[in-house]
């Protein structure tokens, strides 16, 4: 097995059943994300992005197929906790601290009191929240909650981040700052990062490699590498060569929309 | 309410007081329903050293029945959980234990336990458990999903997710169940006291019922209203305290 692909999926399917109506919400999907790489996966809402996504860090099983992370199967990359996880609402317990619900995965892993605030504030400030270590969820916007997932995602150094939707919702200027700020982030401790969006010029911005979904059964339909210098900053948005990638990959997702209309 | 509001209220109140004082000096003969207030009043002042020495025994036998019953319920409620199939029974059973009324139940365990402080805590406790079952019975169902999901990404255990990340979530539940098991267990106390008792409010309740002593019997009421509320408004502090967190705490703000 090649030693540069951090995950590679084969042939995962994966059908709902409720009651007796059963559901095809992947069909079979098969990729390779190599190590250091940021990936996204992009397509119209409902096309199994979400579900892909959790199937990989072994939040749930596929109905067929395999992944393997590093070599080993998701569930023992999860167990040996190589993940880290944002969902599409930031999901933070609501009575600890933004530095306490960053601690928490510390906690859980018999990580000392010291050492894993130490490390937390590390995190908030990387993050960009320093100042704000006291306040309870109620207290932070939107925007200030999920970058508080994002650094509780980071605490146990995870081998493979995955981040879905993470800043859906926000207005597109914060939405650019903290594409900036993930960029930074990324660049700093380089881990391979799987992101969930259907923004295509955050796809563009963020990433080396696009998969564009389709629906019908969930399915990936294109892939396409981004080659950009980084970092890459507003400007870099307004470059020739961004334009075109944008163009490209909304061409893509356009035929991923028609494919799926009935 | 506004300030207003609060003012009409009040003298809603005062006003109330006043007429029953004035219908009570007009009317009263002793044994008539309406003893005026300051009548109440002046017997529970000359029996305070009985009756507060009465109330504490009720206030122990409650406080007892409640701890007992709150750590039953919380059992339950926790196997209720854990084994789904097995909780479904131990739920309906708790119901149906639950649905006995108290006075009926009572003559059995206080002839099974004895007049002193055991049959009292049980009646205490068998009315203080269920609200705290039904409440944090389903607290714990309803913790959200993800909540669970960020617990398996995690690769907590089953406990570790139960202890640091489903429990907070049900604590608001269990306050506002104790709201109603605390004063419960003040009224059951005085139930089971009534039954068959050496002393304790209940007791003195029917001493004075005996002896058709109205204005001692409004002063035991008084007093025995006095502790439930007490036992609402202790566990509505200590919820806001232990939870401010939680939206019902932060009244006001925002
Ligand atoms: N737990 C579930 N049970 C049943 N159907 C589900 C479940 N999760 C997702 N689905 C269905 O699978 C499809 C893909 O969902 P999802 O992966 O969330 O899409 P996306 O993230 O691309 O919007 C949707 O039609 C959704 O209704
Ligand atoms: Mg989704």
């Amino acid at each position: 097995m090649a030693g540069t692909d951090a995950i590679r999926a084969d042939a995962v399917s994966k059908t709902f059943t409720i009651g007796k109506e059963s559901f095809q919400a992947l069909g079979e999907v098969s990729l390779e994300i190599p190590e250091r790489t940021f990936a996204t996966f992009i397509g119209p809402s409902g096309c199994g992005k979400s579900t892909l996504l959790r199937i990989l860090a072994d939040v749930i099983a596929p109905t067929s197929g395999e992944v393997s992370v590093f070599g080993r199967s998701a569930a023992q990359a999860r167990e040996e906790r190589d993940f880290g996880f944002v969902f599409q609402d930031p999901v933070l317990l609501p009575w600890r601290s933004a530095l306490a619900n960053v601690e928490l995965p510390m906690q859980l892993n018999g990580i000392d009191k010291a050492e894993r605030r130490a490390r937390a504030l590390e995190l908030l400030d990387l993050v960009g929240l320093q100042g704000f270590e006291k306040a309870l969820p109620a207290k932070l916007s939107g925007g200030m909650a999920r970058r508080v997932a994002i650094a509780r995602a980071l605490t146990l150094g995870p081998r493979v981040l995955f981040l879905d939707e993470p800043f859906n919702g926000l207005d597109e200027i914060r939405r650019q700052n903290m594409n900036a700020e993930l960029q930074r982030i990324w660049l700093e401790t380089r881990t391979t990062t799987v992101l969930v969006t259907h923004n295509v010029s955050e796809a563009v911005f963020l990433s080396d490699r696009v998969f564009v979904m389709g629906r019908n059964p969930g399915r990936i339909m294109a892939q396409l590498e981004i080659d950009l210098p980084r970092p890459r900053t507003i400007e870099t948005m307004t470059s020739p060569e961004f334009v075109e990638y944008d163009r490209e990959l909304t061409a893509l997702l356009r035929t991923a929309y028609e494919d799926a209309e009935p | 309410m506004s300030r207003r509001a609060r003012l009409a209220v009040a003298s809603f109140y005062v006003l109330l007081l006043g007429a029953w004082e004035v219908y009570g000096r007009l009317a009263y003969e002793p044994g008539k329903l309406l003893p005026p207030p300051t009548t109440i009043l002046r017997t529970l002042w000359e029996m305070r050293d009985a009756y507060l020495r009465d109330a504490w025994v009720t206030v122990q036998e409650a406080g007892l029945g409640l701890l007992v019953g709150v750590v039953l319920g919380l059992g339950i409620a926790l196997l209720v959980d854990r084994f789904a199939r097995m909780g479904e029974g131990i739920y309906r059973l708790a119901l149906v234990l639950y649905s006995v009324p108290l006075i009926a139940l009572a003559p059995a365990l206080v002839s099974a336990l004895g007049i002193g402080l055991r049959s009292k805590v049980a009646i205490a406790a068998l009315a203080a458990f269920f609200p705290v079952v039904v409440n944090v019975t389903t607290a714990l169902r309803s913790v959200d999903r993800r909540v669970l999901e960020l617990g398996r990404l995690l690769s907590v255990g089953r406990w570790r997710t139960l202890r640091f990340m489903r429990m907070p979530y049900a604590l608001p539940a269990l306050f506002a169940a104790l709201k109603i098991a605390g004063p419960a267990a003040v009224i059951a106390a005085m139930i089971a006291e009534w039954v068959g008792a050496e002393r304790g409010l209940g007791l003195a309740l029917l001493y004075a019922m005996f002896g058709f002593q109205l204005p001692n019997l409004w002063a035991i009421l008084l007093l025995s209203t006095l502790m439930t509320g007490f036992a609402f408004a202790v566990f509505e502090v200590l919820g806001r305290v232990a939870t401010p967190w939680h939206a019902s705490a932060q009244r006001g703000e925002r």
